[in-house]
Formats: structure tokens, sequence, C-alpha cells
């Protein structure tokens, strides 16, 4: 069964453009441009990954959307993506608030499939 | 029982035998050590012992006790050639021992047969001065020798005069030719001795002579006779009129004075010659001042300009104008044939010449190194070294000939130090001065004087300098630091756009690909390819963008120093490499010596270090791996390439210092070894453009390792691989 993926980014162009890839490459994939739409998204179903965007406009970030995310689908999986440099405090606070990893921008289309394998392979069951 | 009585033509000759010996004493005292000043001593003594004696017998009542004066004054004069002999030798540095041994022998044979037998001084003579020797004929085989050892000295004086090239010296040599020759007319005390009634003045000629030469050797370093024969002169002319022609006058007229002032005339004698004395002194004060402000006008015109020079000095800021200055200031006001300044280096602790003028004398060696005899000299005698003084001196210190050496080998006939806080900072190397005079007293005391000021104007300067290249650090840095501010704030935006691109690019990319192309017509076919082309150089820029300001953000990356270990570093990095490098194609070896002190440090940015390191590392394998197959790199036969990265990391002592020592290590393509020094540059890459790199990588790498207080070096060879080896400070209770 193929992998069923949450892509929530208010960039619309690059969300679609990405969806378009990843199902090319065998996954499912849904897409939400906000906080609102991706909680919503999840309480229709849990996706086996969510690909997060920290920064996003209409009173709803990442960091809140990953909360109520965690309140209707404790277990789900939660990748943040981020054009911040990573470092240490944004990967602690990531995964004190229930995230599995971070994916930063910008990364090509042929790193990121294998990134999202990997993940999918460690959130696995 | 009357043994003598009052003559007043002893008085200038005992007079004159008290000084002489007093001044061959006290030039001995100057410097025991130098062969000139003993050998000096040693005319002065047998001068003295002929004056003396004389005086005495001058003044007796009998013949028979005069002729045994005379008798010990002979025993004087025998030893007068050859102890100038011995003083010309030794000035002029020649090997006469033999001659010399000899002379003294004969002469001390001679004095023996003057003192015990009549053979020489036959019987004395009444003359208008009182009793003088007479000699026999004996005396002839006395003249042979006095004569031969005299010309002897005149000859070698000579022979030196025309050889030497150095002007200073050759004056020397001129002057002390013709003071030698003055003091020689004093062979007119022979005249009398064969009964020809000359007045014998010979003493006047021996204490012209001996003093100039003492004046010379004590105040004017045996070179600028011109002053000292001038100071002579007026002395003795002065003097001579104001004080000898009275009494000269008044001696013949005894009886009248005496009749005129009664028994007491002697008191009136004393009182006049004071009065008499007082004046001379004074009035020789006068024309010596007179004298010496027409000879030394020159002197006293360049002292006054070199005065002036230092006082501005401090006022210039610039290192290098203020020593070309100095240097140009110096050898036109004092008129030198060369002229430089050598400073020390506070990294190589050397002494490196900065700047020079002249063309004569050029320095061998561009650094004189701290255990250079020179610099140990100075540093012990901090003063003015005279190449002519450490000549005259080094027969009595062999260490010395080093040191001499070392001033030849720089051209220098002068050198002036300058200490800061009692470290030699540097030193001002003085060829001859074109005029072939010699550095007086006064011009070392002006010289040092110009070197001190000259120090504190260096340290000015240096100071500046330092400091306007920390602004400009400082400048620097902040610019960095701000522009990564300001990347900061915009990443978000920044990487925003370029994840877009590489989305956009990559997935556009990625459906031509799957698309089946058989049927479309070949143009557009060959468009499409190109498309795919360039969207692949889209999604690498964006890429190598985000790279870029990744970078820049390492500077405005928050994080305090912590105490860390080098675990937490290699792992952070590790997790970090491994999405760009594959650490399964290479032989990667870790190395952490356990247990390694902690250190004081931002994790994150020791992170990037090992980040970059490795990942640079990685690329340079993957290079060398293209350039294999392309065939531009050849293996030996049999020989595969897989690449390998080593890190390792211990702990080691420097200077009684803990580092932590870091090594990466790649067997990849390597740096070209002229690019080798430029790897630290900021922008500077050699990595084609199309590749991933900023330029900034290393010169990040640098300044991090920098901030730490630590170093990185790199060592590099193309085809072979590099190392970089990093120092760090170990925290400081872990020290």
């Amino acid at each position: 069964m193929a992998n069923s993926l949450l892509i929530v980014d208010d960039e619309r162009d690059t969300s679609e453009s990405l969806k378009m890839f990843l199902e090319m490459k065998g996954f499912t994939v849904r897409i939400a441009f906000s906080g609102q739409e991706g909680v919503a998204a999840v309480r229709e179903a849990v996706p086996d990954l969510i690909m997060l965007d920290l920064q996003m406009p209409g009173g709803m970030d990442g960091w809140q959307t990953l909360k109520q995310m965690k309140q209707v689908a404790s277990s789900v999986h939660v990748v943040i993506v981020t054009g911040s440099t990573p470092d240490r405090g944004l990967e602690q606070l990531a995964v004190q608030e229930g995230a599995i990893g971070i994916i930063t921008k910008p990364i090509s289309v042929d790193e990121l499939v294998p990134k999202i394998h990997s993940f999918l392979q460690g959130s696995g069951p | 029982m009357e043994r003598y009585v009052f003559n007043a033509h002893a008085a200038p000759i005992l007079l004159t035998g008290v000084m002489m010996f007093a001044s061959g004493v006290f030039v001995l005292l100057k410097r025991p050590a130098a062969s000139v000043n003993r050998n000096f001593f040693l005319i002065c003594l047998s001068v003295t012992i002929w004056l003396i004696p004389t005086g005495l017998g001058y003044l007796s009542i009998e013949p028979d006790l005069a002729q045994l004066w005379f008798k010990c004054d002979n025993f004087g004069v025998m030893f007068i050639s050859v102890t100038v002999f011995h003083f010309v030798t030794s000035f002029l540095q020649l090997e006469r021992r033999r001659a010399v041994r000899t002379g003294y022998l004969v002469a001390f044979l001679f004095g023996l047969v003057v003192v015990l037998t009549d053979w020489l001084v036959i019987d004395v003579r009444k003359f208008s001065w009182g009793y003088f020797p007479r000699w026999g004929y004996f005396s002839i085989v006395f003249f042979a020798i006095f004569f031969g050892y005299m010309a002897a000295s005149f000859n070698s004086l000579w022979l030196e005069y025309r050889k030497v090239r150095e002007p200073a010296r050759k004056n020397q040599i001129k002057y002390l030719f013709l003071a030698f020759a003055l003091a020689y007319t004093g062979s007119v005390d022979y005249l009398p001795t064969f009964g020809i009634p000359v007045y014998p003045f010979g003493f006047i000629s021996i204490f012209l002579f001996l003093s100039v030469v003492a004046l010379t050797i004590i105040r004017y370093r045996l070179m600028d006779i011109t002053l000292a024969m001038t100071r002579g002169t007026i002395f003795m002319v002065v003097y001579a009129l104001v004080l000898g022609a009275p009494l000269l006058v008044a001696l013949p007229s005894q009886p009248q004075i005496e009749r005129l002032l009664g028994t007491r005339w002697w008191v009136w004698l004393w009182i006049a010659c004071a009065i008499l004395a007082t004046v001379a002194h004074y009035s020789n004060l006068y024309f010596q001042r007179l004298a010496e402000n027409r000879l030394l006008a020159e002197q006293r015109r360049y002292q006054a300009t070199l005065r002036r020079a230092s006082e501005g000095m401090t006022r210039i800021r610039q290192l290098p104008r203020l020593l070309k200055l100095t240097v140009s200031i110096l050898s036109k006001t004092v008129g030198l044939t060369y002229a430089a300044i050598y400073l020390i280096d506070m990294g190589t602790k050397r002494y490196a010449l900065q700047a020079s003028r002249g063309k004569d004398g050029q320095p061998a060696g561009p650094a004189i190194e701290a255990d250079d005899p020179l610099i140990q000299y100075l540093n012990v005698h901090k003063n003015a070294v005279v190449l002519e003084e450490l000549h005259l001196q080094h027969a009595a210190d062999p260490g010395l000939r080093e040191v001499e050496l070392s001033l030849r080998h720089l051209g220098a006939a002068l050198v002036i130090p300058s200490f800061i806080h009692d470290h030699l900072l540097g030193f001002v190397v003085m060829g001859a001065k074109r005029s072939g005079g010699i550095y007086t007293d006064d011009d070392l005391k002006v010289l040092m004087t110009l070197a001190n000021q000259a120090a504190l104007a260096i340290e000015n300067a240096r100071f500046y300098e330092a400091e306007r290249e920390r602004q400009a650090e400082m400048f620097h840095t902040a610019q960095l630091a701000s522009l990564g501010k300001m990347a900061g704030g915009m990443s978000h935006q920044i990487n925003n756009r370029f994840y877009a691109e590489c989305i956009m690019a990559g997935t556009l990319k990625g459906i031509w690909k799957e698309m089946d192309l058989a049927g479309v017509p070949e143009p557009v076919k060959q468009l499409i390819l190109k498309t795919m082309g360039d969207l692949q150089k889209i999604e690498n820029d964006a890429v190598r963008g985000g790279d870029i300001a990744k970078t820049l953000l390492n500077f405005s990356k928050p994080g305090k120093a912590a105490r860390i270990t080098f675990q937490d570093i290699l792992k952070l990095s590790m997790e970090a490499a491994q999405f760009r490098v594959k650490f399964g194609e290479i032989d990667y070896e870790p190395v952490v010596v356990d247990p390694l002190p902690s250190l004081d440090g931002n994790l994150n940015q020791l992170a990037e270090v090992f980040f970059n390191l490795m990942s640079n590392a990685y690329d340079a394998i993957k290079k060398k791996q293209e350039a294999i197959k392309e065939g531009s790199l050849k293996l030996l036969a049999g020989q595969t390439y897989k690449g390998k990265l080593a890190i390792s990391v211990s702990s080691i002592t420097r200077n009684g210092v803990t580092w932590l020592q870091a090594v990466v290590h790649d067997t990849g393509i390597g740096v070209e070894a002229e690019s080798v020094p430029s790897m630290f540059i900021p922008f500077f890459t050699t990595k084609a453009t199309a590749e991933k790199g900023t330029g900034l990588g290393l010169y990040v790498i640098k300044k991090i390792i920098e901030n730490h207080g630590g170093e990185i070096e790199v060592n590099s060879t193309y085809g072979e691989g590099t190392t970089f080896t990093m120092y760090l400070p170990v925290a400081k209770e872990a020290a």
C-alpha cells in the first residue's frame, strides 16, 4: 500500500509541484495551505507522515499546528520543514513538541525522497 | 748640608714629568685591558723617567749628583723608542713580538750600561739653564737603535696609512703620524749633550704630543685627532704665553726683582703665578670654545637637525614612512655612506631590515638572529657600539671579535640600539661618514637620544598600526555579523524561495524524465532535454544559494560557550553530514582518544567546522574518483581507490600548555601547492562554480577556530590528499 503523506505549507505552487512529484514517486499525497486546514486533514484521516512548514500566516504557525495535530492524533508522525538553519535548540524543541525530525529548506527533490523514506522507516510500527 | 738649589728651569720639566705620569695612569685605568692603553702608559712611564731625573739634575748643586740623575734620566730615554714602537704595533694590530721583546731587552741592557758605567753619560756641563749631561761616543750605538725603532714606527704607520681604505681610520693614522713627528722634535735635547748650547725644550714637544694622544684616547676614541690636536695646541700656546713667557722673562732678571721687591720676592712670584694661571685658564677655555665652534660647526648643525627631527618623530604614525624618514634624515644630515634600520619581528624574534639608504656596505642578510653576538652585546651594554672601538679592544676580549664581524657584516661603523622597557626594539646601522670624520662622544649622545625618540615613535606607530588593523578587523567582523543578522532575519524568505525553486524545478524535471518521448518530433525532444538540463541547474543553484545563506548565518548563530566534549562535536557534525556524505562509500575512520579533556566552546559552531571539513573531504574524494575515471589521474597498476576520511582527536602539550589536537585527513584530490596559502581567504574556492561550495567555508572555519582561541593549519598535496590540523585550548579547570 502506498504511503500517505500530508504537506502543510502556505506556498501553493510549491506544494502542488511537490505533490505531483511525490505522487509520481508512488506516494499518496494531500496538501493543506494553512495550519487549520492541516489539522482538519488529520481529523479526516491520519497520514503516515506529515511535512509541516514552520512559518505560516493566518494566526497559526507550525508549532501551534503541531500541538493541535498531536491532540487530534497523538501518534501522528510529523517532520518539521524549516527555512532556518537547524541547530540543537530547534531540534530539541521539535522533539519536545512531538515531531520526529527536521527537513531544512532548500532541499533538492532527489535528496528529499530518500529522506522521506528514512523517516517512514524510522516511524514505522 | 744643602744639595739642591732652586732653579726655575727645572719647574716645567718636573711639572711635565708629573703630568705625564698622571695621564699615563689615567689612560691605563680607563681601560686596563686594552693593549693600546697599556702601551701608552709605558710610553708615559719611560718619558717620566726621562723628565723627572732631568729636572732633579738641574736642581743639583754638585756635578756628581747631577751626573747620577742624568744617568737615571737616560735609563728612561733608552726605553722611549721601543715603547713608541710597541704602542704603534698594538694600535695597528701588527704582530711584532720578537722585535718588541728584543727592543725592551736592548733598552734594558743599555739602561744598565748608562747607570753603571760612564760610557754614555761621561760627565756634566754647566749651561745657562743648569747642568746638562755630556755624552760619549758610545751613544752612537744607542742612536742607531733609537732611530731604528722610531723609523720602524713611522714606516708602519705610513704603510698602514696607504693600505687602509676607511676614511676615519686613515685620518687617525695620519694624525698619529703627525703627532709622533711633532714629538720627535724633542730630540733637540740631544744637541746640548754634544756641547751645542741649544735650550733643551724637548719637554714641550713631548708634552704637546702626549696631551694630544691622551685626549684622543680618552675623549675622542682615538679618532678625531684634529680636534684633540687643536685643543692640545691651544692649551700649550695659551699657557706658554700667559704663564711661561712672563716667567722666562722674570727668571734671568732675578737679582733686579729681588732688589725691587726685597727678600720676600718669591711670595710676589707665587701671587703673580696664581693670577697668571687663572688668566691662562680662562683664556684657554675661551679659545677652546672658539676653536670648537669653528671645527665642530658642521657637527653642531646636524646635531641640531637630528634633535629637531627626533622631536617631530612621534607625530608620524605610519611605520614605514617613519623608518624611511629616519634613515634619510640620518644619512643626509650626518653625511653617511650608508644607514639602515633593523626592527624586531615579534613573531620570529629576529631583527629584520626595515629601511636602508646608501649604496656601500649593503648587508648580506636581511635578518639578524636574536642570538647573534651583536644582539647579545647590545643587550648587555645597552649603548652605542663603535666599530673602531671594538677593533681596538678585541685583542683584550676575543668575544668582541665576533661582535666586530657582525658589525662589518652589516656594513656598520656605528650601531645605535633602541630600547623600550629594557627590550631591544631594534637598532640603527650607520656606515662611515662621507667626510671621513669620526663619531665623537657628542655624536653618540645625540644619536642615542634620537634612537630613544625613534623607539618611542616606532612603538607609537606600531600601536597605531595594530589599532588600525584591529579596527579594520572589528569593522569586518561587524560587517559579517550584520550581514549574518540580516541573512538570519531573511533566511526564511530566502530559503523558502530556494525551496520553491528546488521543488518546482525538481518536480518538472522528474515529470519530464518519466515522460515517454517516443514519437515526439526530434526538435521538441531536444528542447525537452535542454529544459531538463536547465531545470537541474536551477535546482543545483537553489541548493547552493541555500548553503551560502546558511554559512553566513553561522555568524549570527545563537549559542554561548559551554563545557563540551569532542564526542558532542563529532556526533552533531555527523548528524548533519550524513545526508551529504555517503560514509558507506568511503573508508571512514573516526578516532577519538578517550578520555579527552573537555573544552569551552560553541557546540553548534564547532560542529559546523567539522561538518564542513567532512563535507569538503568527501567532495575531494569524489573529485579524485572522477579524475581517476577520466584518466587525468593515474593509479599504480593493481591499485584501486576508495577514498579515506580519517578524523583523530588527541590531547597534546605544547610549551607546557595542553591543547586538543584534531586532525581531519582525507586522501582526496588535494590542492595545488600554489593555492594552499590562499585556502583560508574568503571567497577563495577551488571548486568549479557549478559545484557546491560558497568559498566562505574555510574562512568561516578559521574564524570559528580562532574565536575559540585555537589555530588551524592545512597541508595539502595535489593528487594525494589534504590534512587539516586544529588546536583548541582545553577548558580552564580541565587544563
